[in-house]
């Protein structure tokens, strides 16, 4: 086809022009045009991806950080503050830093300024943004030290940061060296023989083939082996071996207090309380019970139940006559009817929970105002028994089963906990951590091994002192973006750990976990719209540690790149 | 590292210093070989992942195959994938596998000739400036985590895409197939892009060189020398893309819905019907009361009637131009006498019957449709019983849309305005607790994670082969 070309530049062979009579020829404008009209679809099309980058910061920042507004101008007017706070900001740190060193080219200053006033007039448009701003904040200190919860205002992502840096950790500690090693073989100990050869390639394949595995199939992988283990080694439930957790019978006394005793293992029928010989407190101090039999207690308890009802039916009399609404006035009222019922406990250790319920009662829908007053007289009524009977146990109370676990609790099979999680994300990033350290070992020119081997080292000698060192700025840079992989990863985590609400953080490496993907895959996934800003302001922080990670890697990529 | 380097480099450089006692030469040889056991354990290890990735998947494809009402055969080609409702449970893959690679296509529509024209565009245009800002850009779009790809095709695309459609009238669920496969086409622009770069540079300067010489432009050496003699790479990167798009998850599992694609012929079961009609459980003057009531609050019977002699009346409903009328099902709970469902056909106040049945003894059943079908139109529902019957019924209207031409039937499914449930999010959904364990549609998402797990493994083999012979020729 280049042939149909040639006339038009090539003067000296007509030769050719004459074999090839049918062509035609096109004008060299025309064909200049198709090159520049080319161009300009390249350009759009590589603009395409910035801002489509661009579009989806934008959009999950303005959730995030409440930035809604009057109009659509505004809108556009962020995503491009946005584009110009990050290339203006990138540009003018890489500008100065070339400026600084001497290395810029052509007046590298001029270059630099350009770069910075871009950035400064970029963050004055996102302060006026900020004051003009519509919405409500959601990215809070109190949403990222904070734990989920049902309401979207109160929900934290701690306990998914934790857990995410947990299973990170775990998948790290495994992943890497496996990943290492692999890379070694494959590429510093190629075998000769044809058969080990064909096994090599194989390998290799393999490899190749394990990057291209769905990550869901990793997290269906992980639940059969390390989960469950095949259930060879008992079940999740019921752990054939189990390792560091004590384990108790819990009892709670009429008085409210909770006593317990410690007991062998799972299987152990619960415990009898008259059968037992000394209880403890949760701290493990012994605890004398008097131990009474149903029966004989109820009248005791009665006439306390009796005064507490007394004292609720006067309370909610004297409310409901006097209309009162605020905490004083009903605080009146509460200890008037303390007094007169003769409630025998300290009334000012439950004073303000009793006050503070009714009276939030009064302003909350009928649902909640009841649950509120309940929770109010429960305090009362708690109170009240814990001075009547501070040691009394019913003979027959009914042991609740509790397990302690110590930060080294372990058990087979793993169950749902951060250890499968974390061995499962090994599994879905050891071949890209393979993949990358064979490029970074292939990267290390040939001389150098055959130097080292030429000097008597042996193989291995040659691959830890010479070939592994100079490889190690590749390796990580390859590893920390496997790592970032890792991190975002959630579709394995999700197959493994479920979705789970999890107030509390991880104590021990069997404990159930929920990872920042994870979570902001819940809130994402809810109907209220609510959720859709708190997952915003998860994938604002999820996305500051995944650039912090991609940053890292390009500055150790630049700062050690050599040519060999 | 770099004093550990260049200390390698010194020892390379000047003789290595004689420092204390000879190594011992045993010593030496073990850890040799102790290293290397090592290392050959972890080479195996990868062995070891994928064999047991094809023995879980599948023993547990197997036993799933064993269960009673599945069958091979109804998986391989059924065009059903009913699991989870109704009483009749189908297994036929291809809604699925289907609906995988409708998102799959448009994802390949967006990142096809957007990565390609970027990758030329790199390799043979771009100065180094625009190249040094482009290259981490799409870094970092390939480093954001899909779940965010998800959550931005739901919060954002789907409802560009919706006010798109409105403007010329097409409309788009909240759920639907063409969101899902935008955002997974961003998440493929990196990789097609990376990955196709790397084949155009890896065509040698020579061919390009001599093209120039012959005095062609560098767009007519572009598309006519270096994108032909590129093309296996080209392929190979866009069958590895493909992979990674057909195994790609959390932004189909938030963006993509879970109604898989109606790929069969509608049937006659109630699930399927596009309209549902459910009594309400309010209570009307001919006797018909709550049952929730009456049972004393018994929550599951929400939309149970209770007829204690009388009638009901449904409200009116109206049969579109292109739908089809199934059937009336009643389904009878408890009764101590007969039970009359009748259809009528409304012209204006007056009610026609059209077809009824009567039904005696707790048990499902009802008027059809008849033959030729119901006109256009509005109709109703009558249920009655004798005085002093008392029974305890549900009832559902079903309608369906008709088949119109075989064109449109063939379309319907392919719909990608529409809600569609790929592989990976029927997976996502059986394991976030949408079925008991270890039923049929519990091993039903084994047997699917093994369909997927053959696609993507057929991809990647083929697109790494192509690969490695693309490099071959150049080498």
């Amino acid at each position: 086809m280049t042939q149909a070309t040639l006339p038009t530049t090539s003067t000296g062979t007509p030769a050719i022009s004459t074999s090839l009579p049918s062509m035609k020829f096109k004008s060299r404008d025309t064909r200049m045009l198709k090159d520049k009209v080319f161009v300009g679809i390249c350009l759009v099309a590589a603009t395409l991806s910035v801002v489509a980058l661009v579009t989806l910061l934008t959009s999950i920042l303005s959730r995030a950080l409440g930035l809604t507004f009057e109009g659509w101008f505004p809108s556009l007017l962020l995503g491009l503050a946005v584009f110009g706070v990050g290339a203006g900001g990138i540009g003018s740190i890489i500008l100065g830093v070339k400026s600084l060193s001497g290395k810029g080219g052509d007046r590298p200053i001029g270059k630099f300024a350009v770069a910075f006033v871009g950035f400064l007039v970029s963050v004055a448009i996102l302060a006026y943004l900020w004051q003009i701003r519509t919405g409500k904040v959601w990215l809070t200190w109190s949403f990222l030290t904070g734990v989920p919860s049902r309401f979207a205002e109160e929900a934290g992502i701690w306990p998914a940061t934790i857990g995410t840096v947990m299973i990170c950790l775990v998948c790290a500690v495994t992943a890497i060296p496996i990943g290492i090693a692999t890379a070694i073989l494959l590429e510093e100990y190629k075998p000769k023989s044809s058969g080990l050869k064909r096994l090599h390639a194989f390998v290799q394949l393999n490899i190749t083939n394990l990057a291209g595995v769905p990550s869901i199939v990793y997290g269906i992988l992980g639940l059969t082996v390390f989960v469950q283990m095949f259930n060879i080694v008992g079940t999740t439930l019921a752990p054939g071996f189990e390792f560091g957790a004590i384990r108790f019978d819990r009892f709670y006394t009429e008085g409210g207090q909770v006593v317990q005793v410690p007991v062998a293992d799972r299987t152990a029928p619960p415990t009898d309380p008259t059968k037992v010989a000394t209880f403890t407190d949760m701290a493990g101090n012994p605890v004398q019970l008097e131990l009474i039999p149903r029966a004989q207690f109820a009248e005791r308890g009665n006439v306390v139940e009796d005064r507490i009802e007394a004292f609720r039916e006067k309370v909610e009399a004297e409310l409901e006559a006097a209309g009162a609404k605020d905490a004083a006035a009903i605080g009146v009222i509460v200890d008037a009817a303390w007094r007169e019922t003769g409630m025998k406990s300290e009334l000012a250790a439950v004073r303000e929970t009793i006050v503070n319920g009714l009276a939030s009662a009064m302003t909350l829908e009928r649902r909640e105002a009841r649950a509120a007053r309940r929770q109010a007289f429960g305090a009362a009524e708690g109170g009240e028994k814990q001075a009547e009977f501070p040691n009394i146990l019913l003979a027959e109370a009914v042991p609740q089963r509790a397990t302690e676990t110590a930060p080294w609790y372990f058990r087979l099979p793993f169950g749902r906990g951060v250890l499968a999680g974390g061995l499962t994300l090994m599994l879905v990033v050891l071949p890209i951590i393979i993949i990358s350290t064979q490029e970074a070992l292939r990267a290390v020119p040939r001389s150098m091994r055959y130097a080292s081997l030429a000097l008597g080292a042996t193989p291995w000698q040659t691959v830890w002192k010479i070939t592994l060192p100079t490889a190690i700025p590749g390796i990580m840079t390859g590893t920390i973006l496997a790592m970032s992989r890792a991190i975002g990863e959630a579709a394995p985590i999700l197959i493994i750990a479920g979705i789970v609400y999890i107030t509390y953080l991880p104590g021990d490496l069997m404990d159930d976990f929920t990872a920042m993907p994870l979570q902001i895959f819940n809130w994402a996934s809810r109907p209220q719209a609510e959720f859709y800003n708190i997952a915003a302001a998860g994938i604002i922080i999820l996305m500051a540690i995944l650039l912090s990670f991609n940053a890292l890697a390009v500055f150790i990529r630049q700062r050690t790149q050599k040519q060999y | 590292m770099s004093a550990m380097s260049s200390t390698a480099q010194a020892q390379i450089g000047a003789a290595p210093p004689l420092r204390g006692q000879p190594r011992s030469v045993r010593l030496r040889d073990f850890t040799e070989n102790g290293v290397m056991v090592f290392l050959v354990l972890c080479g195996l290890f990868t062995l070891l992942t994928t064999g047991t990735i094809i023995f879980v998947l599948g023993k547990e494809t197997l036993e799933f195959f064993n269960m009673p009402g599945v069958s091979v055969t109804e998986f391989l080609f059924g065009l059903q994938w009913n699991p989870l409702l109704g009483s009749e449970h189908h297994f036929g893959i291809w809604p699925l596998v289907v609906g995988t690679l409708m998102i799959a296509a448009v994802a390949m529509i967006v990142a096809l000739p957007l990565g390609l024209i970027t990758a030329i565009w790199l390799s043979e245009y771009a100065p180094p400036s625009l190249r040094a800002v482009l290259k981490p850009i799409l870094e970092i779009l390939a480093g954001v985590p899909t779940v965010v790809f998800g959550f931005f095709a739901l919060t954002v695309i789907t409802p560009s895409l919706q006010w798109v459609g409105g403007k010329v009238g097409v409309g788009f669920s909240v759920y639907n197939a063409t969101s899902a496969g935008i955002a997974v086409g961003i998440l493929s622009l990196p990789i097609v892009t990376s990955l196709t770069e790397d084949a155009l540079r890896a065509v040698p300067r020579a061919l390009r060189e001599a093209s120039y010489g012959l005095g062609a432009t560098k767009f007519e050496t572009s598309i006519q020398v270096v994108v032909p003699a590129a093309l296996s790479g080209i392929i190979a990167a866009f069958l590895l893309a493909v992979a990674r798009a057909v195994g790609e998850t959390m932004i189909v599992a938030l963006a993509a819905g879970s109604v898989p694609l109606p790929l069969h012929e509608i049937t006659n079961a109630p699930q399927e019907a596009r309209n549902v009609y459910q009594a309400d459980g309010r209570t009307d003057e001919n006797g018909w009361k709550d049952f929730g009531t009456l049972a004393g609050g018994a929550t599951e019977a929400d939309f149970l009637l209770v007829l204690d002699g009388g009638t009901y009346t449904t409200d009116t409903f109206r049969l579109g131009e292109n739908e089809r009328f199934r059937a009336v099902i009643l389904n009878v709970q408890e009764t101590t006498g007969p039970v009359t469902v009748t259809l009528e056909s409304m012209k204006g106040d007056v009610a026609t019957p059209v077809a009824s049945a009567e039904l005696s003894a707790p048990g499902r059943g009802g008027p059809a449709a008849p033959e030729a079908g119901l006109p256009v139109g509005d109709y109703r529902v009558t249920l009655a019983t004798a005085p002093g019957t008392r029974a305890a019924v549900e009832y559902l209207i079903a309608a369906a849309e008709g088949p119109k031409s075989l064109a449109s039937r063939l379309a319907m499914p392919f719909n990608v305005t529409k809600e569609t449930q790929p592989m990976t999010g029927y997976m996502v959904q059986i394991f976030l607790g949408d079925a008991s364990n270890f039923g049929p549609e519990y091993l039903s998402s084994y047997a699917v994670a093994a369909a997927l797990f053959v696609m993507t493994f057929i991809l990647t083999v083929i697109g790494h082969i192509i690969r490695v012979r693309f490099q071959q020729v150049y080498e």
